[in-house]
Formats: structure tokens, C-alpha cells, sequence
């Protein structure tokens, strides 16, 4: 019986967080943004994504870098060398960040025109 | 001799230290030309210990050496990072040491990784042993510094060394790289060498106005 109730409850929290998500997005479905990290850029330099979009980064780099924003609203912390971390666009949306580690390294991420 | 001037006659005979070793690969070579000598570093407002920098390979190297020199040059840097992370009281030149030691450290792991998968034996040669000697050299006269003066004389290094690394990656060891493999990890760790040498910049041009 509890374990019916504990998987009722974690059903009843996703499709919270999914309808919150699907609300956030003007009713489309969340997407998926992939960003690579190659020779210390990142590409696309610019990405169209809305709140609740995720931000997957892929790092081809021999070393380690993040994904910080600028005013600090998100950040994958540590991407480790040939690693893969993936983040949120919060509510406000990303807008600037850089590689906190490798400040010349810098991205944006844009609401959709 | 006070420090200063002792450390601009070093920079003064590296050039021509690095122009007999050149005539020496140039010999060996049927008297080809090399045009890879390293100018002279720029000088810089605190005068740092600049004997590393005269460490930039020439004429033909093999891939064996090249590992030998990809590993040295990681080395040295790694090493300096962290003594400034040790000395340095200012937070910015503390995590650029930081950064030094993880990148460095990360291209030499892939660089050792891919050495054994090519069973590829480094080959010391005059470039990697005076990049090693150079480094040692340089970490005795930056321990002989404290507080800003360390600060400025590392990060002035740190821009000269880049700098050198960077030519060295262009006019020598990418073109000279056999494997193909080896001339990727050289082509990768190039953007990371340049990314320092900005950073190094930046850090060089904040401490001038401090």
C-alpha cells in the first residue's frame, strides 16, 4: 500500500513538473538543445530555447570547462574532457554565459524569434 | 647583478643558445635553412624569468620527440601553476595557476594515453631537456619572489611561454607530426595553449594596472 502511494505520489510530482513545463512553454513540449564544445568554443555561439528547454553540452575539449551564466542563474559546473552535462533554461531564460574556467569562452542562449 | 638585469641576460642568451642548437639540427640536416628560431620575447614591464622560452624546437623532429616535447612543455607549466597557486596571495593569479595545473595536466593524460596506445616510447631531445632545465631555472627565480613582484613575473612568464608554445605548435611540431593521431592531439591542445595566452594577457594587463 505504501509502496502503491509512493508511486502514485512520484506519478501525480511528474506529470506536475510536465504540465508546469508544458505551462512555461506555452503548451509545446519541452526540447532538447545539444551545444558542442570544440577547440574552446562553444557551437552554436547563439541558441534559440525557451524555460524548460534543456541545455545538453558536449565537451570534444582534452580539458575541462562549464557553462556558467553570467548573472549565475544556471550553471553545469564542471564539464569534464570528452564529458556531457546538461541544464535547464530557468524561467527568466539563459541569456549570456561563459566557460568559468576559460573566460574568453562565451555563448548565448536567446528566446526564439 | 641585482635580479632584474640577471634575468635580462638570460632572456638576452637564449636566443643565441636556441641559434647554436639550431645550426647544430641544421647540420645534421644538409644545411637546411630553418626558419622556426624563436625572436626574442617581447620585453616585459617586470622582467621575468624568460630562459624557458628559448626551448621553441627546430628543423625536423620525430614523432617520439614530439611526445618528449608535449610532455615537457605540459610539465613545466603544470609545475608553475602550482607554485603559483602555493605563493600568489591574489585570487586571480591563484585560479589562472589552477587552471594551468588541470589543463596541463589533462592534455599530458591524453598525451601519456595515447603514446602507450601507439606504443609510441618518448624520446628526450634538446627541445624537451631544455624546456625541463628551463623550467627548473624558472622555479627557482620565481621562489626567490613574493607578492606582486611574484605575481607579475609569473604571469609575465606565463605570456612569454604560451606565446613560444603556440609558435612551436605552428611552425614545428604540427608540421612535423607523422601519426595522425598525434598531430590531432596537437591540433586540439592548440586552441588550449592560445585560450592561456589570452587569459595570461588579460591577467598581465589587470596587474600592470594595480
Amino acid at each position: 500500500m505504501t509502496t502503491r502511494r509512493g508511486t502514485h505520489a512520484v506519478a501525480v510530482a511528474a506529470a506536475l513538473a510536465a504540465a508546469a513545463g508544458a505551462c512555461a512553454q506555452g503548451g509545446r513540449a519541452p526540447e532538447r538543445h545539444e551545444i558542442e564544445i570544440r577547440a574552446f568554443v562553444f557551437t552554436p555561439a547563439a541558441q534559440a530555447a525557451r524555460p524548460g528547454d534543456t541545455l545538453v553540452f558536449v565537451n570534444h575539449d582534452p580539458v575541462p570547462h562549464t557553462a556558467t551564466a553570467v548573472d549565475g542563474a544556471w550553471d553545469t559546473g564542471a564539464i569534464p574532457a570528452n564529458g556531457t552535462r546538461a541544464v535547464a533554461v530557468p524561467a527568466k531564460g539563459g541569456g549570456a554565459y561563459r566557460c568559468a574556467i576559460h573566460p574568453t569562452m562565451t555563448g548565448r542562449i536567446d528566446p526564439p524569434k | 647583478m641585482n635580479r632584474s638585469t640577471r634575468t635580462l641576460a638570460l632572456a638576452a642568451l637564449a636566443p643565441a643558445l636556441l641559434v647554436a642548437a639550431c645550426k647544430k639540427d641544421s647540420d645534421a640536416n644538409g644545411g637546411a635553412t630553418d626558419t622556426t628560431a624563436v625572436a626574442a620575447p617581447t620585453p616585459a614591464p617586470t622582467p621575468a624569468p624568460t630562459d624557458t622560452t628559448a626551448a621553441a624546437p627546430s628543423g625536423t623532429v620525430s614523432d617520439a620527440q614530439i611526445a618528449a616535447i608535449v610532455l615537457a612543455a605540459n610539465t613545466v607549466d603544470s609545475t608553475a601553476g602550482a607554485l603559483a597557486q602555493q605563493k600568489s596571495a591574489n585570487a586571480d593569479v591563484k585560479k589562472f595557476g589552477q587552471t594551468m595545473v588541470t589543463d596541463h595536466g589533462g592534455v599530458n593524460k591524453q598525451a601519456v594515453a595515447l603514446a602507450g596506445r601507439l606504443n609510441l616510447k618518448p624520446e628526450e631531445n634538446p627541445t624537451s631537456t631544455q624546456l625541463t632545465q628551463g623550467g627548473e631555472q624558472s622555479r627557482t627565480q620565481l621562489n626567490g619572489l613574493s607578492g606582486a613582484a611574484f605575481d607579475r613575473a609569473y604571469i609575465d612568464h606565463e605570456v612569454e611561454y604560451h606565446q613560444t608554445v603556440l609558435d612551436a605548435i605552428d611552425k614545428t611540431l604540427i608540421p612535423n607530426a607523422q601519426n595522425a593521431d598525434l598531430k590531432a592531439l596537437l591540433q586540439q591542445t592548440r586552441p588550449a595553449v592560445a585560450a592561456h595566452l589570452e587569459m595570461a594577457k588579460g591577467l598581465q594587463t589587470k596587474l600592470q594596472g594595480s
